[in-house]
């Protein structure tokens, strides 16, 4: 047993054998998915009482001390509501849109590095940010599909809402993200992570940390850019037809993407794993994952915060933040930090 | 690769698992009112499948375009500290003609979401011209 | 609760103003012309466009059905009455009524619609209601009632209760046909299937069971990719028969249902119709009741434009100042139920002055409520109005000029977002307002920013108000004594003596029959201008009552206030436009 954790520690994990690599998977991908389901139940919970506090509410206190059970009545009134599968729609799309966002925004973590220790990271992909970048790209499907296939004018409006904002600001997220993968010099974000070992990025990337963050609250259509499902305006938008579990997919879905894109903020600019300090009395294997989680836990704080703030953003005030200031932003972001990098090659931890 | 996969299969199972389950609980019954798209109470006119504005469409073309542009900048920004100066003007004569685009949709007025409709819109431009 | 009210042996002299029958004529108006029906349009043109005394607004429609008048000047023997009101706000709120006497069951006159915008919408109802049909109007079809309904309401042989009618059914067909398009888009030129070129729009209901439409409005959209093509508002769905009500009450037990034309009002939609009646009778009502009403009505007026802040907050997306401002309100409810015992009906005014005094100790929750207030307004301000995102959701949307206002009978904060200095309670003061010290607010820019702003600025000068009236509230009477019509004493006083207990028996258990006559009273409301129109036939309750509502009016202007914008300027236009369903449909 100490020789497959000494094998397991040492060896790189391209050079894994396919069954380690399977049976670490699933073990790790099972307490991931099983831990974010019930942290997206949570956060549920979270959100509620946040928002209450801050509108001077008591929030959900029903259930359990605090409200704590909520979660679970949630899910269990979820879970016994009518399914409907209305005749007008889309059979299988209408299906299948609940499950690609739920694939989507939690497949994405599979590349996230929770510590040092290399079985804390499902797979290490050398290309770990085009992964992302390429589910979240994929995630927009999940919500045309929804739109299109529910046949419902107010779907149809939410669908294409959401596809025109969620493409827009993609295209600022990539540019940004690619400042940082100059400074690190890799596209795998456990090396992103080690490159900030001494400098987190976002001290070296002020812009491209803004610009990084508006653009995945846009990407993860919430306040103030939940146009797509803004119900004053369209209902429901692009889930106005769903009911049951597979609405409860797709808030799971928006859920997970607020803790995935904390992490991956978390992550890219504010050194992941890495603590300011060492916190006495912890054994080093998880203080990397207490600090990560404590970055996490704080954006997460922040995404509520300004879902609390915020008026929502008119469609075309979006679309123009989008192009004209976003992404131009982003490009003269981008070749500054290469003039840096030229400049002052050490930068971003490298010798 | 391995573990990619059989992690997006346990995500799966866990949404099929969800749906089956609910699918299995829930109460199923049909009405005329139910079997109707929501719009409000007031059954609709019309098909939800209209042909779509302009607009959003050409955003899906900007976006492929400037998409596609930023891809081929991936492996650049993995070798700046190598290609150096010479490597960082050529990327600034490939950023230059992804910005030169950006700019001339905008002067094209591409980057306009807010006119009024298109019939006052439409208005507006031939009295112009 | 405690009363410092003393009880004395009233003075309860019979008939010192009035006769019973005397005929009081119309009140408050300035000029009346009797118009034959071929000449109305002429005379109203006239009247619009006259260079020394014009009226740019065309204030409401009344029609009176005639048929069951017992007590009519010598001569009159026409079936209904159709009364145009015309006003002028820049010339000290001056009003005409032209009247046109109309022959026949269903009679027919030219529209103004073309002199008028807003006679659209006033025209329908009369057609709705009364049954005379409008020549060269566009759209004549029914407005508040269904489609398929039969009969015209307030016409006096239509049945007042539904036990007088058969039981109403409609068939799904019929209900299909009502909801369908066809029905709407015959012979109606706002909304169109196709636009120019031939492409097909997207229509879409908004409402009646939508979240953002404020109650059961339904709003039809032609959508050309998410720009309006077309705005067809369709109300009615809140319509209660308010009017068609007041001709079964007694004058004295209709205050209740005022308060439910605009629930967000209190006491702001009793005030008109009791000063209309107190107009009526002849009624002074003592100064601490007048000081009384003005109090409530400022207070009411702080708690619906806090109502208006927090859900015009929700519809532009935030969703935090709605919950700030229910706080807010909440405390003026725990104030207003201590002095009315109600809290959004209070039922409190009574013609002749108010139910009850107030009760002791009233200043200080009052005085506290006002502290903490004027350090949270300013907070609103800061977490809504100053917010870029919604600066610029608001800035230049819904633009409504001067002139347009003017056209389209705009009123309230609305009109003097529009640059307008116009507020009633200082141009044409009622209930003493010219004693108090506050500024109107205005703003020129027009749009649905300045509507906030100019709201939020009310909100501050009526709680400069309610301190002046914390201060002013002189001791005395809160019910009038000297008119037989005021409302009776109260019951401890009847045991009194025989005379008061029959006074009191009489007009809590019959009513009072009031003066013949016909009485108007408009004032400011917070939402605009209200208006009263009461007319009385010498009986225990109202022969008509019209209630003319800000709201309808302001409904009227959404097509053209929002059209061509994006849907989601909709939204801000109906949310800075601060309408409430039961207001409009009455």
């Amino acid at each position: 047993m100490k020789d497959f954790w000494h094998v397991i520690n040492t060896l790189p994990q391209e050079q894994w054998p396919p069954l380690y690599s399977a049976i670490q998977s699933l073990i790790l991908g099972g307490v991931i998915v099983g831990a974010l389901l019930s942290a997206a139940g949570y956060l549920v919970l979270l959100e509620r009482k946040v928002l209450a506090w801050m509108q001077h509410r008591v929030g959900p206190n029903r259930c359990g001390p605090f409200g704590l059970l909520q979660p679970l009545a949630d899910v269990l009134k979820l879970l016994t509501k009518e399914d409907s599968l209305p005749p007008f729609v889309d059979k299988w799309l209408f299906i299948a849109a609940p499950a690609i966002i739920m694939l989507t925004a939690i497949l994405s973590l599979a590349v996230v590095p929770f510590g040092q220790p290399q079985w804390l990271v499902v797979k290490d992909l050398n290309v770990g940010i085009l992964f992302f970048l390429a589910l979240s790209s994929l995630g927009v499907y999940s919500i045309v599909l929804a739109g299109w296939s529910s046949n419902s004018k107010y779907a149809a409006l939410g669908g294409l809402r959401a596809t025109a904002q969620m493409i827009s600001y993609e295209l600022s997220m990539s540019m940004s993200l690619l400042a940082a993968v100059m400074l690190a010099g890799s596209l795998s974000l456990n090396k992103i992570v080690e490159a900030q070992s001494s400098l987190w990025f976002v001290i070296l990337q002020p812009l491209g940390f803004v610009i990084f963050v508006i653009s995945v609250i846009a990407e993860s259509r919430r306040a103030p850019f939940d146009l797509p499902e803004a119900e004053n305006e369209i209902v429901a938008g692009f889930h106005t037809e769903y009911s049951s579990m597979k609405f409860a997919l797709f808030f799971l879905g928006e859920y997970v993407a607020v803790v995935l894109l904390s992490f991956v903020i978390s992550t890219i600019y504010l050194g992941g794993y890495h603590g300011l300090f060492d916190i006495p009395y912890i054994p080093a294997a998880i203080e990397g994952p207490i600090w990560l989680l404590a970055k996490v836990g704080f954006f997460i704080f922040f995404f509520i915060w300004i879902r609390a703030t915020y008026p929502r953003f008119r469609y075309d005030h979006l679309m123009e933040l989008g192009w004209k200031y976003m992404i131009p932003l982003s490009v003269l972001n981008l070749i500054a930090t290469a003039v840096l990098i030229i400049l002052f090659p050490t930068l971003g931890g490298h010798k | 690769m391995v573990a990619i996969i059989v992690f997006s299969l346990v995500i799966l199972s866990q949404a099929v698992a969800a749906v089956v389950t609910s699918y299995l609980l829930g109460i199923r019954r049909h009405n005329a009112h139910k079997d109707m798209p929501f719009e409000s109470g007031i059954a609709p006119t019309g098909d939800a499948r209209l042909r779509m504005a302009i607009p959003y469409y050409l955003v899906a073309i900007m976006f492929i375009l400037f998409d596609v542009e930023i891809l081929y900048l991936y492996p650049y920004a993995l070798v700046v500290r190598e290609l150096s100066w010479p490597g960082l003007i050529k990327a600034m004569i490939f950023l230059f003609f992804v910005f030169a685009g950006l700019v001339y949709i905008w002067l094209r007025g591409g980057l306009i979401w807010r006119h009024l409709s298109r019939t006052a819109f439409k208005k507006a431009s031939s009295s112009q011209s | 609760m405690k009363f410092s009210r003393s009880v004395e042996k009233p003075v309860w002299e019979s008939g010192t103003t009035n006769s019973l029958k005397g005929d009081r004529g119309i009140q408050g108006v300035n000029d009346v012309y009797w118009v034959k029906q071929d000449e109305a349009y002429d005379k109203i043109q006239a009247l619009k466009n006259d260079p020394q005394r014009p009226f740019p607004t065309l204030f409401d429609i009344v029609a009176i059905d005639e048929s069951e008048r017992q007590n009519r000047p010598a001569g009159q023997d026409h079936r209904y009455t159709l009364q145009y009101l015309l006003w002028n706000p820049d010339r000290g709120s001056d009003k005409v009524l032209v009247k046109v006497p109309l022959e026949g069951n269903d009679p027919k006159i030219k529209s103004i619609t073309p002199l008028f915008k807003n006679a659209d919408w006033y025209e329908r109802e009369v057609y709705d209601m009364m049954g005379v049909t409008f020549e060269g109007h566009h759209n004549m079809r029914r407005i508040l009632m269904p489609d398929w309904w039969q009969g015209h309401p307030l016409r006096k042989d239509h049945p007042n209760r539904a036990t007088e009618m058969p039981p109403l059914t409609i068939s799904e067909e019929d209900l299909a046909e009502y909801d369908g398009w066809e029905m709407l888009s015959s012979g109606d030129s706002y909304i169109r299937r196709k636009d120019e070129d031939g492409n097909e729009l997207m229509i879409l209901n908004l409402g009646p069971n939508h979240p953002g439409t404020h109650g059961v409005l339904r709003i039809m959209l032609t959508l050309n990719g998410e720009y309006m093509e077309d705005v067809y508002p369709v109300i009615g769905y809140h319509h209660r028969g308010a009017e068609k009500m007041a001709e079964r009450q007694t004058f004295h037990s209709y205050i209740p249902y005022c308060d439910r034309i605009d629930y967000l009002g209190g006491t702001t939609n009793e005030l008109p119709y009791v000063l209309a009646c107190e107009q009526l009778a002849g009624i002074k009502v003592p100064e601490r009741a007048t000081v009384m009403r003005v109090m409530l009505a400022e207070i009411y007026r702080l708690c619906n434009h806090l109502v208006w802040f927090g859900t015009f907050g929700h519809d532009v997306g935030a969703m935090t100042p709605v919950f700030y401002t229910f706080r807010e309100r909440e405390n003026l409810f725990k104030i207003i139920e201590m002095i009315t015992g109600g809290r959004m009906h209070p039922n409190f005014l009574r013609i002749g002055g108010c139910s009850m005094d107030l009760p002791v100790g009233w200043q200080e929750p009052i005085k506290l409520f006002l502290k903490d207030f004027d350090a949270h307004v300013h907070e609103y301000d800061n977490l809504l109005v100053q917010n870029p995102i919604f600066k610029t959701r608001t800035r230049d949307v819904g633009k409504m000029s001067l002139a347009d206002c003017y056209e389209w009978g705009v009123t309230g904060p609305n009109l003097r977002a529009s640059g307008s200095k116009f507020d009633l309670r200082k141009v044409a003061p009622y209930c003493g307002y010219e004693g108090y010290e506050f500024e109107v607010v205005s703003h020129t820019d027009g749009d649905c920013c300045a509507r906030a702003t100019v709201r939020l600025g009310e909100m501050i000068q009526s709680a400069r108000i309610i301190r002046q009236c914390i201060d002013l509230m002189p001791e005395g009477e809160v019910m009038s004594r000297d008119n037989r019509y005021a409302f009776p004493p109260r019951k401890a006083e009847t045991m009194m003596d025989i005379e008061t207990l029959i006074n009191h028996f009489l007009a809590v258990g019959w009513g009072l029959d009031m003066p013949v006559g016909e009485s108007f009273v408009m004032i400011e409301q917070p939402k605009g201008n209200s208006g009263y129109y009461v007319v009385s036939d010498g009986r225990t309750s109202p022969y008509r009552l019209r209630i003319r509502t800000p709201s309808f009016a302001h409904m009227q202007t959404l097509p053209a206030l929002s059209r061509g914008h994006l849907l989601s300027d909709l939204l801000a236009v109906i949310g800075a436009m601060d309408f409430v369903l039961a207001d409009i449909d009455r």
